[in-house]
């Protein structure tokens, strides 16, 4: 295939990308759609067969009729409308383009076109899909600008071998004056040899060159500053960030993966409220946010949120006070998070409080800021939360029907059979008395990773079931909410109130907080239990008459159930690294703000190298590092000492070992090898400029009586032909031999690498003036025959 | 010696900086991270053309062919080699500029810049490459220095290196075509001068010699011991004294400013002249004596031969006008020379008179060379009548 027939190819594909990637910021279909066929149209009828090549006026007509196009779509359209019906414009021009006999012009502007479009519709859109586009039309774009440049030094090859040629055949007459015109030299480069220069090392070097471009491209996306105000958001619709894996509902049985974003929710600072000391506790805390009482239609609701201004609390007396500090990012819920029970120390006039269910909400529906505020609680005691919690007031009878409350089927009939089955028989021998039993007995039931495995990936669910009774007893496998929903529904059958807590578990410690992120959302049950319900030993300060909340989560480790049930291992891997993707596309990538960037980008490496520069001058780091390389080459650390004769750390340890010792081996050599010759090629000029100085000198002498060298000549030949010339006149024949003599001296320092003695030098020296004493004689000589 | 330039950007660079600018500046503005993210895809871009552009071109050596002589307004066909000894990477569209520059006195013009693409290179490999064209005047030309330059893979940013490599070329004078008339005009007695034919030896002449047999030959004039010893048939040359030698004066006379047509007329006598001497080197069996009157006067003789022929072209081809009057010291010079019998010629790019005493009264007052005065035939350039001997192509 010709070269421009590539370049012909790769402009329209160029051209049908940046149509749909336009097209996929306008929600568009038809125009990607359009572009397509035009392209291969254009391609064949155009490109290859030359049936439809429009004129330049054609064109301009047609040109006209986009701008009108465009005017129209101009005054319909609502929002952008002038950029829209700009880009409509650049894509019909686009179109008509295409149809044109192609120069290099025309290339220039499809391609500048393409370009304009590619970047407009970044503005439009920001979906993982339209970036992975785009970076297949850059590397497109590399491909074409290399195939577009080939073809340009092609053509003017050809130009100037026409031109030459033209000039040619117009010279017949007898040329001889210095006024004609210049004569034109030209390369004969063939079509097929540039044909040829598209080949796979050309491929290679794009790829390569593709890889440099991605690997720079990541260093100046991450290191552009971004402006400290305003908001590098991703939509303009959209300027919170959304919490993946929390809200304040939770509708079970949707297929679906659960993502696991890093994205920060909220840095929770707990203390001690006397000492002010930060607290971390021995098991990941639960900051509970949202409470949902009623399940219907497999469908967890909460109840209307009736908030009112938060007032100033005072914990129970007696009771351990801590002290919770919470910075929580801009999101896309009201709800505010705290351990539980939580109290305010002051009043509040942005935060609300419901007394039923004791949640905390933002007054105001700002979520595009950072809102920051305190909490007391009593919940920790020697730095462990309670699973009892003291109730606000004693659950009346409503209340009770209502965390009692279980769905049912529109015949009547219990869509959760199953489950209640279940339960009764796992709790047959307790008691109905012994509430904190039977909930201790349900929620191990489900904790158990032999009845039960954890899982974020997509679960598919019987439709004619209830997605908890799928759960319980037909598909075992899921994550928190369906362990808490599966609990709180059992615990229901079997007479225990219960309710859904949506918040978050855990989270990073980092030195003195816990950094909670999005993936950290979590779901887990409480259940009330009464006065008589409670266990005997309870927290210092408990007041037992109005019940308490027994705090109980189901879930399973997600260590050891976090296993794919459904398709194989790659489908799910697969899945996982495209949630992940997602993630990082979402976080690094479109909501890349100055803060992130900062702790992301510039924190890390600032402290990096100031970390480095330290430990440079810090024993006990030198010292760490020693112990951790005598680690390394222990024979116990990479699994040898096992028993085994193979490890698979130890193999990989030294595949890696041996590929650096080769890498270090092959760089050293090729350096020394490098100096060794630098070296050597420093001292050879020293030498050979230092030594063979009397042999230039000679040439000096002989040169101003107009005895050159020729090219083709060697030292010796010269020599020969001085010396005959020379001894043709008397005044100069003595020194006939002297030439021969001083290059046989040469040639023993030049090449055969010998040095001169004190008396050779002498030698020479001595032969050096006699020649310039003849040479002089002889020029003499020469002036008084000449007056 | 490699002079490797700065590198430079192109008007293409330029626009694509243009449009960067403005993708960035847009992604500032209005803080898409999206638009920043295609800025910083495409501006590694001219980053990798610098660096591409340095790499194609390191280490890489050029050597020119040209053919060892040309006449003027003949094809002329340079061959380049470009080597690449890279280990790895190998090099795409390296475009080599070689100058051409005509030498001498009166030139004083631009040299003339032949350019070669080499699409492709491969590691450790060599491609050839060749220029051609038409070298329209005569003298000696120097090559060099070499210039290779891309701006490989995006066009963005030119680099280049210069090679000197000197080289020279010495073009011919441009040869004509001489009519029928001038041959007969050669053999007939209407010169004024008489044809000494003189037969010598047993066969068709003196044995001067032994050359390869052509078609045609007397098998009488195979040479059987030296075709024994060659495995190849050779034949004995002989001498034969029939035709007469020649003696060939050019006068390139031009005023101090000349007009084109006197530049013309310059170049049409040494074009006639170098023609004669060609056509009479071809025939062979002659001794022929050239002088030249002009800037450097020159003077060449010898019997006819490809050496001969080869020594009169570079004379002429180097030959430059003077508007002095050279003529008569350059006639003098040959006619002291020159054998009784010999056929004199002036060639000159102005009427000359022979009879004017006072022009030539140096060879009037020889008596010796006053006798040839009579005798030899002066030929004016000028004259219209040049083209009944003399076709100028």
């Amino acid at each position: 295939m010709h070269l421009e027939r590539k370049l012909q190819i790769g402009v329209a594909m160029l051209a049908a990308l940046s149509t749909i990637l336009l097209g996929m910021g306008e929600q568009a279909v038809t125009l990607p759609l359009a572009a397509v066929i035009l392209a291969a149209a254009s391609v064949y009828l155009t490109d290859v067969r030359g049936w439809l090549r429009l004129n330049q006026r054609v064109t301009d007509l047609l040109a006209l009729c986009a701008a009108f196009l465009a005017i129209v779509q101009w005054q319909r359209e609502v929002n952008d409308a002038g950029l829209l019906a700009l880009l409509n414009f650049a894509v019909y021009c686009q179109f008509v383009l295409q149809f044109r006999r192609k120069n290099v012009l025309t290339y220039w502007l499809l391609i500048a076109l393409s370009l304009m479009e590619a970047a407009v519709a970044t503005a439009l859109n920001e979906s993982m899909l339209f970036g992975f586009l785009l970076l297949v039309y850059v590397v497109l774009g590399i491909g074409v600008l290399t195939l577009f440049y080939l073809h340009r030094e092609q053509l003017r090859a050809a130009v100037r071998m026409e031109s030459a040629n033209q000039a040619e055949e117009g010279q017949g007459a007898f040329v001889s004056s210095a006024r004609q015109p210049r004569p034109l030299f030209t390369g004969h480069t063939n079509q097929q040899q540039v044909d040829e220069a598209v080949n796979l090392p050309l491929g290679r070097l794009l790829a390569n060159v593709g890889v440099i471009a991605l690997g720079m491209a990541c260093v100046v996306f991450s290191a552009i500053p971004r402006a400290e105000s305003g908001a590098w958001r991703e939509t303009d619709f959209e300027p919170t960030q959304r919490v993946v894996g929390f809200s304040s509902e939770v509708q079970l049985g949707e297929l679906g993966a659960i993502s696991e974003s890093p994205e920060e929710v909220m840095k929770v600072y707990i203390y001690d409220a006397e000492t002010g000391v930060p607290i971390e506790l021995v098991d990941e805390p639960l900051f509970r946010g949202v409470v949902l009482t009623t399940y219907a239609n497999r469908k967890w609701k909460q109840e209307l949120f009736a908030g009112q201004r938060i007032e100033g609390q005072r914990p129970p007396p007696g009771t351990v006070v801590t002290r919770q500090r919470y910075v929580v990012q801009p999101l896309d819920t009201d709800v505010l998070f705290s351990l539980y029970p939580p109290y305010s120390p002051t009043r509040r006039v942005d935060i609300l409080w419901a007394r039923e269910g004791e949640q905390l909400a933002r007054r105001e529906r700002r979520r595009d800021s950072v809102i920051e505020y305190d909490m007391w609680t009593t919940a920790i005691n020697d730095r462990r939360q309670s699973n009892i919690a003291q109730a606000a007031e004693e659950l009346d009878q409503y209340a009770r029907a209502r965390l009692l409350s279980l769905p049912t089927k529109r015949d009547g009939s219990d869509p959760l059979q199953g489950t209640r089955q279940v339960a009764e028989r796992l709790v047959r021998d307790i008691p109905i008395e012994n509430k904190l039993e039977r909930t201790r007995i349900l929620a191990n039931y489900l904790r158990d990773p032999t009845n039960f495995r954890y899982s974020l990936g997509e679960v598919r669910r019987d439709p004619a079931l209830d997605p908890v009774e799928d759960f319980v007893t037909n598909n075992p496998v899921g994550h928190c909410e369906y362990y808490a929903s599966a609990l709180a529904l059992m615990l229901r059958t079997v007479g225990v109130p219960a309710r859904l807590a949506i918040g978050f578990k855990g989270g990073e410690w980092k030195e003195d907080h816990y950094e909670v992120r999005a993936m950290d959302a979590h779901a887990w049950v409480e259940a009330y239990l009464a006065a008589d319900e409670l266990p005997a030993v309870l927290p210092p300060g408990f007041e037992r008459e109005t019940g308490g909340w027994f705090i109980v989560d189901p879930t399973g480790s997600v260590g050891d159930g976090n296993l794919p049930t459904q398709g194989n291992y790659i489908v799910e891997g697969c899945r996982q690294a495209v949630a992940t993707l997602r993630n990082l596309w979402r976080a690094y990538v479109l909501g890349l703000d100055h803060g992130r960037q900062q702790e992301s980008v510039y924190v890390p490496l600032r402290s990096g190298i100031v970390e480095g520069l330290v430990s440079l001058t810090d024993r006990n780091a030198w010292k760490s590092l020693a112990r951790h390389l005598l680690q390394w080459i222990s024979p116990s650390y990479w699994g040898l000492t096992n028993g085994g004769w193979f490890s698979w750390r130890g193999a990989l340890a030294a595949i890696v070992f041996m590929l650096a010792l080769l890498g270090i081996y092959y760089v050293a050599h090729r350096l020394i090898r490098r100096l060794w010759r630098s070296a050597r090629a420093v001292a050879a000029a020293h030498r050979d400029s230092a030594e063979v100085d009397f042999y230039r000198r000679m040439e000096a002498l002989l040169a101003e009586r107009e005895l050159h060298r020729a090219i083709s000549q060697t030292q010796r030949e010269f020599a020969l032909a001085v010396g005959g010339q020379l001894a043709e006149t008397p005044q100069t024949k003595h020194a006939a031999p002297i030439a021969r003599q001083l290059v046989e001296m040469f040639y023993r320092v030049r090449f055969g690498r010998r040095t001169l003695d004190s008396q050779e030098a002498a030698a020479v020296e001595q032969a050096l003036s006699e020649l310039a004493g003849a040479l002089a004689l002889d020029h003499g000589r020469r002036v008084q025959d000449r007056r | 010696m490699r002079i490797p330039r700065v590198p430079i950007i192109t008007l293409e660079g330029l626009c694509y900086i243009t449009m960067l600018g403005f993708l960035l500046a847009g992604a500032l503005v209005r803080q898409i991270n999206l638009l920043l993210a295609l800025f910083a895809l495409l501006a590694g871009l001219p980053l990798v053309n610098r660096w591409l552009v340095w790499a194609t071109l390191r280490k890489l050596q050029v050597q020119r062919r040209v053919p060892r002589q040309v006449s003027a307004g003949d094809l002329l066909l340079a061959e380049l080699e470009l080597k690449n000894p890279r280990k790895r990477l190998a090099s795409w569209a390296v475009t080599v500029e070689d100058q051409i520059q005509r030498r001498g006195l009166l030139v004083n013009e631009p040299p003339i810049v032949a350019k070669t693409l080499f699409p492709y290179v491969a590691s450790r490999g060599a491609a050839v490459q060749s220029y051609r064209g038409r070298l329209l005047h005569r003298g000696r030309y120097e090559f060099g220095p070499l210039r290779l330059s891309t701006l490989f893979p995006f066009g963005m940013i030119r680099s280049s290196t210069t090679i000197e490599q000197p080289q020279s070329l010495l073009v011919f004078p441009r040869l004509g075509r001489l009519t029928r008339r001038w041959q007969r005009l050669q053999q007939s007695s209407d010169l004024g001068t008489s044809n000494v034919q003189r037969r010598q030896g047993l066969l068709e002449g003196d044995f001067y010699g032994l050359r390869d047999w052509r078609p045609g030959d007397s098998r009488r004039w195979i040479h059987w011991r030296t075709s024994a010893r060659r495995q190849a048939p050779a034949v004995r040359q002989f001498e034969q004294q029939r035709n007469q030698d020649l003696a060939l004066v050019v006068e390139l006379w031009q005023p101090g400013v000349p007009t084109d047509e006197q530049l013309r007329q310059v170049e049409i006598a040494v074009s006639f002249a170098a023609t004669i001497v060609s056509d009479v080197c071809r025939r062979g069996g002659r001794t022929v004596w050239l002088s030249v009157a002009a800037r450097e006067p020159r003077f060449t003789s010898g019997p006819t031969s490809l050496a001969l022929t080869r020594e009169v072209m570079e004379s002429l081809a180097v030959a430059e006008a003077t508007a002095k009057d050279a003529l008569p010291d350059a006639l003098s010079q040959a006619l002291d020379v020159v054998r009784p019998g010999t056929n004199v010629i002036v060639i000159s790019t102005r009427p000359t008179d022979l009879s004017d005493t006072e022009r030539f009264g140096k060879l009037w007052r020889n008596t010796r060379q006053r006798s040839w005065l009579g005798r030899m035939q002066a030929i004016n350039v000028a004259m219209p009548e040049l083209h009944d001997y003399f076709v100028p192509l």
